[in-house]
């Protein structure tokens, strides 16, 4: 049996990928023995050295970081095992760590969430860039200066008359209902009749210029439709109002039903369950209605636009917060890096093993922050006149920009931890 | 973007694959281009076109038992897949498509300047 140039041969088996080495070897021997018997064996040999040099080729070497897969299941399973030890080993910095995360993510979220609505309030307007509010300016000489919405009665006819820029003048007046229609209904506007043209207010039934002509009128919404006229058409129905108070509601009396509407699904800042014809009011008084009702909304409207600014501060400052940590966590494993770097890790396997303990720490941060601020927002939110959709999307979204802040505040940490100086931090004894 | 890369040589292997059928392994292929294109073939370009043409998924391979003429290793056959058939297709059609757009003209040998 002829035997190849050994050296060639050792030299073949060490370069050759492991998958290709024992068919192509098969295919060189194969080679190498008929050759063996047509030319000789010094030809045989030559044109097996040859052959092997040319088989030596990016394609067929071997790659130089191991051709076998890890366990990807046995490395997850021991990454989570060193996080979590990391962990246990600094309890307190974790736990300030989660704690303050938490928080912060909460009060992110909260604001953020808040913001958001306040935002996209009464966007659903058609005509929302010619819509504005008549505001009453009151200046006192001991009291400080009061801005109310209430106009007089008198304001409306006159406005039309003298402004020529004026398309549509609608009052609206709201009050508590002290009148009873069914349980729980008490937000009731009166309105102008021209109320659904001014506004995209959605009107199921009913024409938008006739529904609130008639004194006698009322325009209510799809939950009172359902509650009281079950599968039969509201329109035309009548409602008789009743008085629970001695005698204070100008109001009471018999209505027939003229149109539906439906604002539930809309963000709107004015809420109502029915509407009357403000032609009722309209005789012999101007008083305002509702003083006290709408100073409780224009402090609300300060603190939002205050509150967008804060926003914007608080998601700098958790970034600052989120810089510091990371910054802090490095540090302490710099020599846990520097060992690694000596041993010939990459960039990229530091980057992973940095990101992999930030992102559980953020992970459960979300876990914890996320709830918290859902269950707030709903208690909190409930206090509002009027609610809020809270949608999936929105904690999607926030989540997104939470994790676009952490991935941000890592990349700044590790651009960093490849710059420190590895003997300097295996040296030190800290 | 071109629907499917292969090479000149990647072809002719592709091509003496399906000429072998059953029978491609590595010498069997070497041999054929040899005699068939009369053109040498080393062992190390035909290996590194075998293995580019497997990780594109237009061949696929199995091996078979190891004989005792080679020393106790086993042949590794080759057979072309479905989607190396429709790239060897795809790339008839366009050489025909190409040999069809050139006007009679151009190759008359008559009319071919000297």
């Amino acid at each position: 049996m002829p035997n190849p140039p050994k050296y060639f041969l050792r030299f073949f088996r060490w370069f050759c990928h492991p998958r290709l080495q024992k068919p192509i070897e098969g295919d060189l021997m194969e080679l190498y023995e008929e050759r063996f018997q047509e030319l000789g064996k010094r030809k045989a040999d030559q044109k097996f050295r040859l052959d092997v040099i040319q088989l030596f080729r990016p394609s067929i070497i071997k790659p130089a970081d191991g051709t076998y897969r890890l366990n990807n299941y046995g490395m997850l399973k021991h990454n989570l095992l060193l996080i979590f030890r990391n962990f246990k080993k600094y309890k307190n910095s974790f736990l300030i760590n989660l704690i303050g995360l938490s928080t912060g993510l909460a009060s992110f979220m909260l604001i953020y969430l808040w913001v958001n609505d306040e935002v996209q309030k009464d966007k659903f307007h058609e005509n929302k860039d010619r819509l504005y509010q008549v505001l009453r300016t009151l200046e006192y000489e001991d009291y400080p200066t009061y801005t109310a919405e209430s106009n007089s009665v008198l304001l409306v006819p006159e406005m039309l008359a003298e402004l020529a820029e004026i398309e549509l003048a609608v009052p609206i007046m709201e009050e508590f209902s002290y009148a009873i229609l069914a349980a729980n209904e008490e937000k009731i506007k009166a309105v102008g009749k021209d109320f659904f043209n001014a506004f995209s207010f959605n009107l199921i039934q009913g024409s938008k210029d006739q529904v609130l002509v008639e004194k006698s009128s009322i325009v209510i919404s799809q939950f009172l439709a359902d509650k009281f006229f079950k599968n039969q058409n509201p329109i035309g129905q009548s409602f008789h109002m009743v008085d629970n108070t001695d005698g204070d509601v100008e109001y009471e009396g018999d209505y027939i039903v003229s149109g539906v509407f439906d604002i539930k699904e809309l963000n709107s800042s004015e809420q109502f369950d029915f509407l009357l014809p403000h032609s009722l009011f309209e005789e012999g008084r101007d008083k305002p209605l509702k003083a006290c009702y709408q100073a409780l909304y224009a402090s609300e409207e300060r603190i939002t636009v205050l509150s967008k600014y804060f926003a914007g501060i608080a998601i700098i400052i958790s970034c600052l917060g989120l810089l510091a940590l990371t910054s802090f966590s490095t540090q302490q494993r710099f020599k846990e890096i520097a060992i690694r770097k000596v041993l010939g890790s990459t960039s990229l396997s530091i980057v992973r093993l940095l990101s992999r303990d930030f992102s559980l720490l953020v992970s459960v941060a979300v876990i914890i922050g996320l709830p918290v601020a859902y269950y707030l927002m709903k208690n909190w939110l409930n206090n509002f006149a009027y609610r809020i959709n809270l949608e999936p999307v929105y904690f999607l979204v926030s989540g997104i920009l939470i994790l676009a802040v952490a991935v941000l505040a890592i990349m700044i940490q590790i651009a960093k931890s490849t710059k420190f100086s590895v003997s300097e931090s295996l040296r030190s004894n800290e | 973007m071109k629907k499917f890369q292969l090479g000149e040589f990647e072809e002719v292997v592709m091509l003496t694959v399906a000429i072998l059928y059953e029978n491609a392994y590595g010498v069997s292929i070497k041999k054929e281009i040899e005699s068939r294109l009369g053109r040498q073939v080393s062992v190390g370009a035909l290996q590194s076109a075998l293995k580019r043409l497997e990780d594109k998924d237009y061949l696929a391979s199995h091996d078979k038992d190891a004989t005792q003429e080679r020393a106790g290793r086993p042949k590794r056959y080759f057979k072309i897949t479905s989607l190396g058939k429709q790239a060897m297709q795809y790339t008839k059609e366009t050489r025909n498509s190409l040999w069809d757009a050139i006007p009679n003209i151009a190759l008359d040998v008559k009319f071919a300047k000297i």
